[in-house]
């Protein structure tokens, strides 16, 4: 555990590094901040005692007054110093949690694909909010104050102690045993605390839930249920929460309490000490350490409360660097290939999402340039893994995968995406004009030719009836059909203009009708390119060159249509069972 | 507060008259211990005080202190209690209004506002209640008392006061004006942030295909921009309020003490050592009236963050419901039927029509698909026939009752519904596939298993280690599409309703799986009312009848082979999909 603080400290420190300078000098002011507010009490006690010597005679108001106006200058100095720290530490804690959030953004872009399919969304934003927010909290209210309160503590203590050991002794006794407590109390809870987080993520998961199924729950009549769920959880969140919070809660009359001690302590001690005579106390030095009881106070809350902040903020530091240090996709390759003819070899390409399953084995398969090679089989067969291995969305566990002889692995992926096209299973629209997500892959495409991509998917017509045509900023509201969403996705590959085009399941929402016309566009587009097809309407794949006829991550059958149903296996079966259904 | 009020019953506002009074039994004795040091400190200045004096009057202290934190714990835990049902019942209405929502108050809302509203906003509400409401309640019976006990003393001092609060009270309220509008602008920044965080993840392959990583980063560096200007922004306001505060205090302590210097100056002794005893103590209570005003303050300085949750929860209570209830439960006059008569509807904010002017009758026991091109409306039509979004002109009937007329429970019984976007919940299979209710049973483990095998859904489940037992994810992201489809089917099958309906529910089975499904489907729905919208032929070919949409439009109803004879659109989509069709 102890390891794991000291790496969290040390990683977090990067953010820190940049203002390091700045956010050292800041602490500085309040520091001077600090030394001001220890000075203030004295003064004011100087004041009143210059007032008290005089009593019974004729009070001196100069005396008075240049004192006052001295303090007055300290005052105003204790403010400029407090409001240039506070202000100081604010900016920073934001702008790093600014960076830190940046920082995550970035690393979002590298981590391999593997390790991101596998986490949460809401867990990620909850990183970039929740989290965050509590680093920047906890450098502005537990790391820029520790230099102060330091200050403030011993300083106060210091003063103390040169003015009157036993009074100093009655305010360090009480409230450091009040310290004492709070700190018990408040490290037992931080279990609970966390318990309590993981109940209320829960629900807000639950609320996270019903709304991306909200139509499933309203068509079958299961409001009531959800309704009841989400009450239950609840019930026992607030349960739970009534308890810990108390325990904190009741801290701050606890320490009020203390407090009234402290003072009727330090009151009755000094009255004690004048009346037996002591010429070191005076009503002067006892009203002194009334404000100093208070001014203690101030740092010691802030020390019993920092280790259960701190123990949160370690928490969310860990979550934030859980995501850092995920691993990145591989980007070694130095080969900027050119003139690409589009022949691909998979060579003995294994693959498995966890070492001890494979799902690939061996697979194995030369494609000439210009070839258009179909790839089907079952749900499940292996063909979308081999596609996401292909582009370097996922990398194999052994074997090689090669384009015009050169291992992907060589070529920068940034070339190896612009050489590989691809139309994916899932739809995917961008919160942008219908435009900018048509020109996602091509941004310096020409007017002409994104006009002829529209064209070409049919989707003039869809792009006439919106409001502000092609600058129609998509959204939930704009009731956009699967279909369209897939013309959309294909347009976007379309004016790509790839060497080598994979199309996944890209037509499978698309009407028949258009989906030949859009078939027509994309056999010009593949014409004299390597094409892969992934589909189940096997009236797109029937002129397809080769037919891959996947099972259990290997190739069962390859061939044409025709050679395959001669052979009267699986893609036989498959082709046939299209048109049994009717008997 | 308002929203609060709203959620406070009887019993709550009994507590809270409760706590008041704690509170004030607690205040009233903890600035009892300054006055003590007053007259502790008058008897000293005339030499009255004796070693008796000092006990007696530090057991009275002692006490005081005691009993105020006796009172003190019982407000916190009473305030908690109010503070916790309050919230509590607070979530579990906004989700139950949510729950009430139709699909068009979704939408335009948008789902991620809407769960951040749910969630961060009544968690800003809870923590606010939580957090502020003691001082709340406090921090004004303090003030009272403070200047009540402080009414006798020197009126000069209490101007001076009063004017320093005067003060703190303007400087609190510009830098309110300042604070809220740059607030309301922050939690846009941030909704546009989580937007973007969102948008990233799920368009991560997107942005690897189109290497647009350096856009994407700079987008994102703009919309973090803000978030960290408006954060600078409003915490450096609110950083200036403790140093002015504090500077306040001491400014008025120091002014008590020359002010009272100079009334001092010219008196004779007797009165001095009474004024000067009086400062003392007067100086003591200025803490307390400036602790007041700095909890006060604490809590106005998040006022601003509560109006705007506030004002967003509100938005959603407030919302009305674009389709109201109906009061029809049954029964029913006919059984299985769907009418639609000259009804139209067109999506907020579309220019045109989703549908026009449809009629068309399906009877008991048919089976009727819907065909046509992309965007020609057949979601829509299903959409409707659920009503899950409201006609605009026409009328609908299921079993020859109005659906407006219907309870929209008593409707939604009656009908099995597998959408085309196959949304799987968190938990198991069998929870899964026995979803919801009908009005009649619950399902038990047989019925679901019977569904799951009419669906082809039982081989690839009983290959799991748990069977059926075995854990979905959020969305169903680890099942393939093929198999969340023959699971969601399994789910409508298992509701053994009167209507099924298929929104393009087999496009991701290869096509023996189809064969295999349709056939046992077959058996199933006897006797049911099945409407299928379908890409392919081969889907609807055998449907006792087919309605071709184009548009928005029915262009014609018939057989598959009426159709394939009079029909050009369905021509078309026949030909598009199997040239040896028409050689059949």
């Amino acid at each position: 555990m102890k390891g794991q603080g000291l790496y969290v400290i040390k990683r977090m420190k990067v953010f820190l590094r940049p203002y390091a300078f700045r956010l050292l000098a800041v602490m500085l002011i309040g520091a001077c901040g600090s030394f001001c507010n220890i000075m203030i009490p004295g003064q004011i006690e100087k004041i009143s005692g210059i007032i008290q010597s005089q009593i019974g005679n004729e009070i001196s108001l100069s005396s008075v007054t240049k004192a006052g106006a001295v303090c007055a200058a300290i005052i105003l100095a204790m403010f400029l110093c407090n409001y240039s720290y506070n202000r100081g530490m604010e900016v920073y804690a934001q702008k790093i949690g600014g960076d830190i959030r940046a920082a995550l953004n970035r690393k979002i872009n590298r981590i391999s694909l593997m390790n991101l399919d596998q986490m949460r969304a809401g867990d990620l934003i909850a990183n970039m909010t929740s989290d965050v927010d509590s680093v920047s909290i906890a450098i502005s209210q537990s790391i820029g104050p520790l230099l102060t309160n330091t200050i403030v503590l011993v300083g106060t203590v210091v003063v103390m102690l040169l003015k009157s050991v036993p009074l100093a002794a009655c305010v360090i006794v009480s409230t450091v045993s009040g310290v004492l407590i709070c700190m018990v109390i408040s490290s037992k809870m931080i279990p609970r605390r966390n318990e309590l987080r993981n109940e209320l993520s829960n629900i807000n998961g639950m609320v996270d839930e019903t709304l991306k199924g909200f139509l499933v729950i309203r068509a079958y009549n299961s409001e009531e249920d959800v309704l009841k769920e989400f009450t239950d959880a609840n019930m026992r969140y607030t349960r739970n929460m009534k308890k810990t919070q108390f325990a904190s809660d009741e801290l701050t009359p606890l320490m009020a309490m203390l407090n009234n001690i402290t003072y009727v302590a330090v009151c009755i001690v000094g009255t004690w000490l004048i009346v037996s005579g002591s010429n070191t106390v005076t009503i002067g030095v006892i009203v002194a350490f009334l404000l100093y009881a208070r001014m203690l106070s101030t740092p010691l809350n802030f020390f019993a409360a920092i280790l259960s902040m701190l123990a949160f903020t370690m928490v969310n530091c860990r979550k934030i660097l859980y995501v850092l240090d995920m691993p990145e996709n591989v980007d070694e390759g130095k080969k900027e290939i050119s003139g690409v003819k589009g022949a691909v070899s998979f060579r003995d390409v294994r693959f498995g999402y966890t070492p001890d399953k494979e799902v690939i084995h061996g697979f194995n398969a030369e494609i000439r340039p210009g070839m258009k090679v179909a790839i089907v089989g079952h749900t499940g067969a292996g063909k979308t893994t081999l596609v996401n291995l292909l582009m370097r969305f996922y990398e194999t566990n052994s074997g090689r995968i090669l384009i015009d002889g050169t291992d992907i692995k060589e070529i920068p992926r940034k070339r190896l995406h612009e050489v590989l096209g691809m139309v994916m299973q899932e739809t995917f629209l961008f919160h942008a004009s219908i435009r900018d997500n048509i020109l996602y892959y091509a941004p310096d495409a020409s007017e002409e030719e994104l006009m002829d991509v529209i064209d070409k998917c049919s989707l003039s017509h869809f792009i006439r009836t919106l409001p502000e045509g092609l600058d129609t900023v998509l959204s939930e509201k704009m009731a956009v059909s699967s279909g369209q969403k897939q013309l959309i996705s294909i347009a976007r590959t379309m004016i790509q203009n790839p060497s080598i085009l994979i199309l996944d399941e890209a037509t499978s929402s698309v009407d028949t009708r258009t989906e030949m016309l859009i078939q027509r566009a994309l056999d010009e587009l593949s014409k004299d390119h390597t094409s892969f097809v992934i589909a189940h309407r096997l009236s797109t794949i029937r002129n397809a060159d080769a037919i891959f006829v996947m099972q259990d991550g290997d190739i069962a059958e390859i061939g044409t249509h025709e050679e395959l149903l001669e052979k009267n296996g699986i893609y036989s079966r498959l082709y046939r069972s299209q048109f049994e259904n009717a008997g | 507060m308002k929203l609060i009020l709203r959620y406070m019953n009887k019993k709550d506002k009994i507590i809270s008259a409760v706590i008041m009074i704690f509170v004030i039994v607690q205040v009233i004795l903890e600035t009892k211990i300054p006055v003590i040091m007053g007259v502790i400190s008058g008897l000293l200045q005339q030499g009255n005080m004796t070693a008796g004096a000092v006990r007696s009057k530090g057991i009275e202290m002692v006490l005081y202190a005691l009993i105020a934190f006796a009172a003190a714990s019982i407000v916190c835990w009473l305030i908690i209690d109010v503070t916790s049902r309050v919230s509590n019942s607070m979530r579990i209405s906004v989700f139950g209004k949510l729950l009430d929502f139709s699909l068009f108050e979704v939408s335009s809302f948008g789902t991620g506002t809407l769960i951040s509203r749910c969630n961060d906003d009544i968690y800003s509400v809870q923590s606010f209640m939580t957090q502020s409401l003691q001082s709340l309640i406090k921090a004004p019976i303090l003030l009272i008392i403070v200047f009540l006990r402080l009414s006798s003393t020197e009126g000069l001092w209490i101007a001076m006061s009063a004017a320093a609060v005067a003060l703190m009270a303007v400087l609190v309220f510009l830098m309110f004006v300042k604070i809220a509008p740059l607030v309301r602008r922050q939690s846009i920044a941030r909704d546009m942030m989580i937007g973007a965080a969102h948008e990233h993840i799920y368009g991560i392959r997107h942005i690897h295909c189109g290497n647009r990583f350096s856009s994407q980063e700079e987008s994102y560096d703009r919309i973090n921009g803000e978030v960290v200007r408006y954060g600078i922004k409003s915490k450096t306001i609110l950083g200036f309020f403790s140093p002015t505060t504090s500077m306040l205090i001491y400014i008025l302590t120091l002014a008590i003490y020359i002010s009272g210097a100079f009334l001092m100056q010219k008196q004779g002794m007797t009165e001095q050592a009474a004024a000067f005893s009086s400062m003392v103590s007067f100086v003591s209570y200025i803490t307390f009236l400036f602790t007041a005003l700095i909890n006060i303050v604490l809590v106005l300085l998040n006022v601003p963050l509560l109006t705007n949750a506030q004002g967003r929860i509100l938005e959603i209570l407030n919302q009305e419901n674009s389709i109201p209830d109906g009061d029809f439960s049954g029964p029913v006059p006919e059984h299985g039927t769907v009418e639609f008569r000259q009804v139209s509807f067109a999506y907020p904010e579309a220019k045109a029509s989703a549908v026009s002017d449809l009629t068309f009758k399906i009877n008991a026991g048919q089976t009727v698909a819907i065909i046509g091109g992309t965007g020609a409306g057949k979601t829509t039509v299903l959409n409707l026939i659920l009503r899950l979004y409201e006609a605009d002109k026409g009328e609908i009937l299921v079993d020859g009752v109005k659906v407006k007329d219907f309870r929209l429970k008593a409707l939604r019984d009656l009908i099995g519904y597998v959408p085309q976007e196959n949304y799987l919940f968190s938990g198991t299979i069998a929870q899964n596939i026995g979803y919801g209710e009908n009005g009649r049973f619950r399902a038990t483990l047989e019925e679901i298993q019977k569904a799951a095998v009419t669906g082809q859904a039982d081989s690839f489940i009983r290959q799991k280690e748990e069977g059926y037992n075995a854990g979905v994810q959020p969305g169903g992201t680890n099942f393939s599409g093929g198999q969340r489809q023959r699971l969601t089917i399994s789910r409508a099958i298992c509701r053994d309703p009167e209507i099924y309906i298929f929104d393009d529910s087999f496009s991701a089975l290869d096509f023996e799986t189809d064969a295999k499904l349709r056939r046992a489907l077959k058996k199933t729905t006897e006797g049911a009312t099945v409407i299928i919208v379908g890409q392919r032929i081969s889907s609807v070919r055998d449907a006792d009848s087919i309605l071709v949409m184009d548009k928005g439009r029915i262009v014609d109803q018939g057989t598959h082979e009426e159709l394939l004879m009079r029909c050009s659109v369905y021509q078309e989509i026949a030909a598009s999909q199997n040239p040896e069709e028409k050689a059949v």
